[in-house]
């Protein structure tokens, strides 16, 4: 992490010419303290949201590293985030998102041909099923809502937050995405318009 | 939100779904591994020790020794001056004692030739066996050891009585075998 941290240009663009470098640089630690205790405590959940979010773990490490790395880029906004688990996990998701974007599009077809589980979940049949049933049934987007939303305890508010929609647009989309994964593994969803989202 | 109204017969269907993913395990973040102590010198005498044990397994296994399949066909001077005209001749693979001793008495004198036998052996296009030894030199030193081996003898036409007597270490692993000529006197 302190290498991590190290590895960052630390003067932030428009810095204050009042502010002496001295108190610029103890900010700077200030901060990069802020961002080794959300590392600290968010690596193994985040951790374990790119590896459900992506079937490929060498790309799950990669959009790990670069969500930590977004965070210290953006180190100097984080006295204005009021929930930084929350906004960790919304860069990560967006990580995810684009990833898998540029993925399909690039690659989607050979992907699909040569791309291997990780060698641990190979032998889990039920994992297995359950990725290609959300990959053919859920657009990235709602997969990662339904993952943050029921394995992450994120709330509407907090998807929101990630998202940049409101708590309402997250609730409908949750549900829709809800039912349609029940009803693609046989289930029967509850038949209600009425949306009883977070 | 009523987190009891969150608990619908759907979203337990969901949990239920998604329950598997709970084993997928995390990635971390690729942290450089702590630099090993270096021990240049444990490596070094590990290497020398690796060496030389190739070195003597090679050894006794005669992957030194001869060039096998190397031989050399000489081709010594009939010596009309001489009392036997294949005195030359029959020299070849005797020893540096004996032929000295012989062309003395003969009345010959020798410029010494002693080879030191390169590694290599060179063989001609759709020849299987090597068609000659390189990467070797000669000395001309004034004596040598009375044991060495005679693998050649040349003329030195600017004399009446001179010979370049080309001799070999007796145990010169690199030396191709001598195919003696054929001598009349023998």
């Amino acid at each position: 992490m302190r290498q991590l941290a190290e590895q960052v240009d630390v003067l932030p663009e428009g810095s204050e010419p009042g502010r002496t470098r001295a108190a610029e640089g103890l900010a700077e630690r200030a901060a990069a303290e802020v961002v080794e205790q959300l590392f600290h405590a968010s690596e193994a959940r985040l951790g374990r949201f790119l590896a459900q979010m992506v079937d490929n773990r060498a790309l799950a490490e990669d959009l790990l590293q670069d969500s930590f790395y977004e965070v210290l880029r953006c180190r100097d906004q984080l006295p204005e985030i009021d929930n930084l688990e929350a906004w960790l996990f919304g860069i990560a998701r967006n990580r995810a998102l684009a990833a898998l974007r540029k993925r399909r599009r690039l690659r989607g077809a050979l992907e699909r041909l040569v791309q291997r589980p990780d060698p641990a979940e190979r032998n889990d049949l039920e994992l297995l099923e359950l990725r290609d049933l959300l990959q053919r049934h859920l657009d990235p987007d709602d997969r990662a809502l339904l993952l943050l939303r029921y394995l992450h305890g994120f709330d509407a508010n907090e998807l929101a937050a990630m998202t940049g929609r409101t708590p309402e647009a997250v609730r409908q989309r949750l549900a829709r995405a809800k039912r349609r994964l029940v009803r693609a593994a046989g289930r029967t969803p509850t038949d209600s318009d009425q949306e009883r989202e977070p | 939100m009523n987190p009891v109204l969150e608990l619908d017969h759907d979203d337990e269907i969901v949990r239920e779904l998604l329950a598997p993913f709970a084993r997928v395990q995390p990635v971390t973040l690729r942290r450089r591994a702590p630099a090993r102590r270096s021990r240049p010198w444990l490596v070094a005498a590990a290497a020398i020790g690796v060496a030389i044990l190739v070195f003597a397994s090679l050894a006794t296994a005669g992957a030194f020794g001869p060039l096998h399949g190397a031989s050399i066909s000489p081709n010594p001077p009939t010596l009309t001056t001489a009392a036997s005209s294949d005195l030359a001749c029959n020299l070849i693979g005797q020893t540096a004692g004996q032929a000295e001793n012989t062309l003395h008495q003969s009345g010959y004198q020798i410029e010494w030739r002693f080879q030191y036998w390169g590694a290599q052996t060179a063989r001609a296009a759709g020849k299987n066996s090597p068609g000659a030894v390189t990467g070797g030199y000669a000395t001309a030193p004034a004596t040598v050891p009375a044991d060495s081996i005679v693998w050649d003898i040349g003329a030195d036409t600017r004399t009446s009585n001179t010979l370049f007597v080309f001799v070999e270490a007796p145990n010169d692993p690199n030396a191709p075998t001598v195919i003696p000529p054929t001598c009349q006197g023998r």
